[in-house]
Formats: structure tokens, sequence, C-alpha cells
């Protein structure tokens, strides 16, 4: 019988021990990591609307989270605590820059899904670019990483309420752009 | 509400449509970042070994430098080598000397 990374994470103790308590919390980071790495990655693409520095946000999250593991309580999730670390790593990318720098990635964007939607993809991607940096990281973590609202809230530190709000706004914008047809 | 779901049911595929690939220098610098996390841990888990050999050399080396080093120097000469006490009992013309030397044992009996 094979045990997951997070089976064996939950067969210990509650925290993670200190990368250099135990060699194997470290071999275990890396294992957890693997089914999140993908989706981490493209929800800090998105969320730097495709800038060049995701890259290096995403390798600074990726480091983070290794270097804090015995942070990581087991009985909690390890997608919302490693998510909050690339929201933590997000914004202060953002700090950083000072000024938003509104750049048309979009076109750069590879192509994907049937070719009939690319109009529709492109149309969600500018309305979430246009959107502040921290609404687009709910709208991501919502409808990219499909998030429940609870679960935005742990990674985002917004309240729940605020969270339902911002999605109902991008809902009913969204539903202008594409015409809702059951308007 | 069910429109609601739907909408968003829709705009979920769109998005997840759309999906960059990690590119193969930052997977690269991940591997290395991660190779390099690995050593670090070898050497965190070595350290409490590590720094335990070094302190108890150390220590050794300081003992026998302090225990050593005198010997080699040798034992100064003492500027005394002599303490003489004199009492005189003037009325019986008696006169007492002690004299302490310093090879002078008290344990043994001079023959």
């Amino acid at each position: 019988m094979a045990f997951s990374a997070n089976d064996k994470l939950r067969a210990g103790e509650s925290r993670m021990k200190k990368p250099g308590e135990s060699k194997a919390s470290g071999v275990l980071f890396w294992e957890m990591l693997l089914p999140h790495k993908h989706k981490l990655y493209n929800f800090i693409q998105k969320s730097l609307n495709f800038s060049e520095d995701a890259n290096d946000v995403f390798q600074e999250t990726v480091m983070r989270a290794f270097r804090y593991l015995y942070s990581y309580n087991k009985d909690k999730e390890f997608s919302t605590w490693l998510f909050a670390i690339a929201h933590n790593e997000v914004k202060k990318h953002f700090r950083k820059a000072k000024k938003f720098v509104f750049v048309e990635n979009i076109e750069r964007i590879k192509r994907g899904g049937p070719d009939n939607s690319h109009e529709l993809v492109q149309e969600v991607y500018r309305f979430a670019e246009r959107l502040k940096p921290k609404h687009r990281e709910v709208f991501f973590l919502f409808y990219y990483n499909g998030f429940a609202i609870s679960e935005i809230s742990l990674v985002t530190g917004i309240k729940e309420g605020t969270v339902k709000g911002l999605l109902n706004r991008a809902r009913n914008d969204l539903k202008k752009v594409f015409g809702d047809p059951h308007e | 509400m069910n429109n609601d779901k739907d909408f968003d049911r829709k705009i979920a595929e769109l998005v997840r449509s759309m999906e960059a690939e990690i590119p193969a220098a930052v997977e690269e610098r991940l591997k290395m970042a991660e190779g390099a996390g690995r050593a670090r841990q070898k050497i965190l888990g070595r350290r409490p070994v590590f720094y335990l050999g070094i302190l108890s050399s150390a220590a050794a080396v300081l003992l026998l430098f302090v225990f050593l080093v005198p010997l080699f120097r040798g034992v100064p000469e003492s500027p005394i080598s002599e303490i003489r006490t004199e009492f005189e009992l003037k009325d019986k013309n008696i006169k007492i000397i002690f004299i302490q030397r310093k090879d002078f044992n008290l344990f043994k009996e001079e023959k």
C-alpha cells in the first residue's frame, strides 16, 4: 500500500520539524509540493498578469515554503498554507513595484482550449488584468484553483463576506461583458 | 442561484483552458535550490556531532597546553633560598636558630 506525502505527514507530529531537525521533512516537502506545483505556478503567473517576474516570485514562494515548513500545521490543508505564502509573495511583489504597470500580456499566453473559445478566454483574462491585484488573486483562487470562499479567506486574510462580495461583483461585471443569457 | 453556478462553471472552464507550463529554466533553478537545500540539511543535520567533535578537540588541546607548558618552562627558582628564625634568651645565654630550607622535608627523618 502506497502512502502519500500527506499521509506520512499526518502519521507524524502535528507540526513539521525544521529542515535541520529532520532530513525526512525536507524530502517530504518536495513530495507534498508536487501535486500543487503546476497550479501554484499558474496562480502566480495569472496574479501577476503573466509578468516576467512571475518566475522569480514562484521560486521565492517555493523556497520560502521549504524554509518555513516547520510552521505548517498538518491539521490544516497544505494547499491553503502554500497559497497563503504565494499570496504574501505576490503582495510583496506589488509593494516593491509600487506603481502598477498595466501591460498587455494576454497575447503572450499560449493558446489553450478549443479555438472557438479563444476570444472568450482572452476576454476573461483582459477583465482579470484590469482588476486590482488583491481582487485578481481572489478571482483566480476561485475560478482557476477552485478554492472555496472559506479557503480564499484563509489564504488571503480577507473576510469571507468581502470575498463573496468581490466574487459577486466580478460575476456581475463579467455577465455584462458576455451578456447573461438568463437576464 | 443555479444560473450563477452555471456561469461560474463556464468562467472556470475558460480560465482553466489557458495554462502556462513551468519553464525548464525555472524547474532547473528549483532543482538546484532543492539540491542546495538538501545539502544544507545534511550540514545542519551533521552540525551537533560536528560541533561536539570540534569542542572536545579544543578542550583537549587547551588542557594539554595548561598542563604541559609549565613543565617545559620548568619551575622558576625562588629568590629566597633560606629562612632563618633566631631566638635569643639573654638571661640564660641561649640562642635558638631555626633554618628553613626548601629541601627540608617535614615527614622524612634525617639520617
